[in-house]
């Protein structure tokens, strides 16, 4: 199972496309997993196996016991609350959180976990984009990059798999952040586009070209 | 034949565009940031594409030196807050006349004779075809072209590397192909010519 798959998991499920972050941990991968919460859903996205700690840290999360249904994949006791995709290399499980005391109970067991993690070094890609706050920063009426979309952006960031190595970033014209993989090996990835922004308007997967035989 | 206004460009030049931000050039190609918001241009009525992309056109720019003295003067004029010079974009005309999906796009001559903008090696990447929204998949797919055609070149070091026109080039896709008379002789092919002087043909 590919790459392609995750992608395509992601937009169908708002991922990226239209979900604010609310919470999100991150750390090195293969020992810490990071942690989304969107659209009602908890995503534990690692390039790892899921180990004890992994298992450990959604135990501490959840409260509920995790069980290796498989090489690479983990189900709560109750399955029925439990959605699991078994992708490799990039493995991805989503848990359903509604949204009220028990989201609030996990964002503050998630806080605590946030002092013991290491900031993820991809917000240097963003390095001085405050530059491009004002209109026509380019000297031909290009929109400016408003704190809002560039704060997403550093989310987005933070929760962006490895597979592809670390994008290229360039301020949009119309006020977006173009993120790009362009591997020089295009017998895996042609081209990967995301754009984030501009606004509000979350972020958004486009020019996914021919992505497969990941891994 | 000088160029007129309105022609598809010879397939020897090249079309290229300023960059003021150094950041959309990365390892001699351009990051698809720089294709957004005002970049696509909507053609006016009666062009024959419905797109468009502001540049210039080499063979009418004149030397290096005059068009790094025009690049650097419409900076100064336009930048409202110190922005360079940070490159040209460009492209092989040859290479950008084409085809696809419902999409036709080619190099056109497009001098501006007056007004603040005046430029008389204005030229235009046009693209025929319904009109092209931000976003929509036809939008990723021009973004797909735009990205494997354009390269970029640094200012100051890179700019002598803008590659130049080759004069008088055969314009090919304003001339459609034409079927020879039943009869003649059609001009022998590089291969051709190649096998006569081997002697095997």
């Amino acid at each position: 199972m590919g790459c392609d798959v995750l992608l395509k998991d992601l937009v169908e499920r708002d991922l990226f496309q239209n979900a604010r972050y609310k919470f999100r941990v991150s750390g090195p991968l293969n020992t810490i997993p990071q942690i989304e919460l969107a659209s009602g859903h908890l995503a534990v996205v690692g390039l790892g196996s899921y180990g004890d700690t992994t298992s450990g840290l959604i135990k501490a999360l959840t409260g509920s016991a995790m069980r290796r249904i498989g090489e690479d994949a983990l189900a709560l006791e109750d399955d029925d609350k439990i959605d699991i995709l078994n992708l490799r290399p990039l493995q991805s499980l989503h848990l359903p959180f509604g949204h009220g005391s028990a989201t609030e109970d996990l964002a503050r067991r998630v806080s605590n976990w946030t002092g013991m993690l290491t900031v993820d070094s991809k917000h240097e890609l963003l390095r001085g984009y405050e530059r491009y706050s004002v209109s026509n920063w380019d000297g031909d009426d290009a929109e400016p990059i408003t704190k809002e979309t560039l704060d997403y952006a550093h989310l987005v960031m933070m929760g962006l798999p490895d597979n592809f190595g670390p994008p290229e970033a360039s301020p949009g014209l119309d006020g977006s952040i173009a993120l790009e993989w362009v591997p020089e090996n295009h017998n895996k990835l042609h081209k990967l586009f995301l754009d984030i922004g501009p606004g509000s308007a979350g972020a958004r997967i486009g020019n996914s070209v021919a992505v497969n035989s990941i891994g | 034949m000088p160029l007129r206004e309105g022609e598809v460009a010879p397939d020897g030049d090249v079309w290229f565009r300023l960059i003021t931000s150094e950041s959309h050039i990365s390892r001699g190609k351009i990051k698809h940031g720089a294709f957004k918001g005002k970049f696509l241009g909507r053609a006016n009525s009666g062009s024959p594409y419905t797109t468009e992309i502001s540049g210039r056109l080499r063979s009418q720019a004149g030397s290096i030196d005059e068009i790094r003295g025009h690049a650097e003067a419409y900076c100064k004029a336009k930048a409202s807050s110190g922005q360079k010079f940070a490159g040209l974009m460009f492209c092989q005309k040859a290479a950008a006349a084409k085809v696809f999906d419902q999409f036709s796009m080619n190099v056109y001559f497009t001098p501006i004779a007056s007004g603040p903008d005046a430029d008389p090696a204005h030229s235009d990447i046009g693209i025929a075809g319904p009109p092209i929204v931000d976003g929509s998949p036809e939008y990723d797919r021009l973004v797909i072209e735009l990205s494997d055609l354009l390269r970029g070149l640094h200012s100051p070091d890179q700019i002598d590397l803008l590659p130049a026109a080759i004069a008088d080039g055969p314009r090919s896709t304003e001339t459609p192909e034409v079927e020879p008379e039943p009869g003649a002789v059609a001009p022998d092919s590089l291969l051709t010519k190649i096998l006569r002087f081997l002697g095997i043909r």
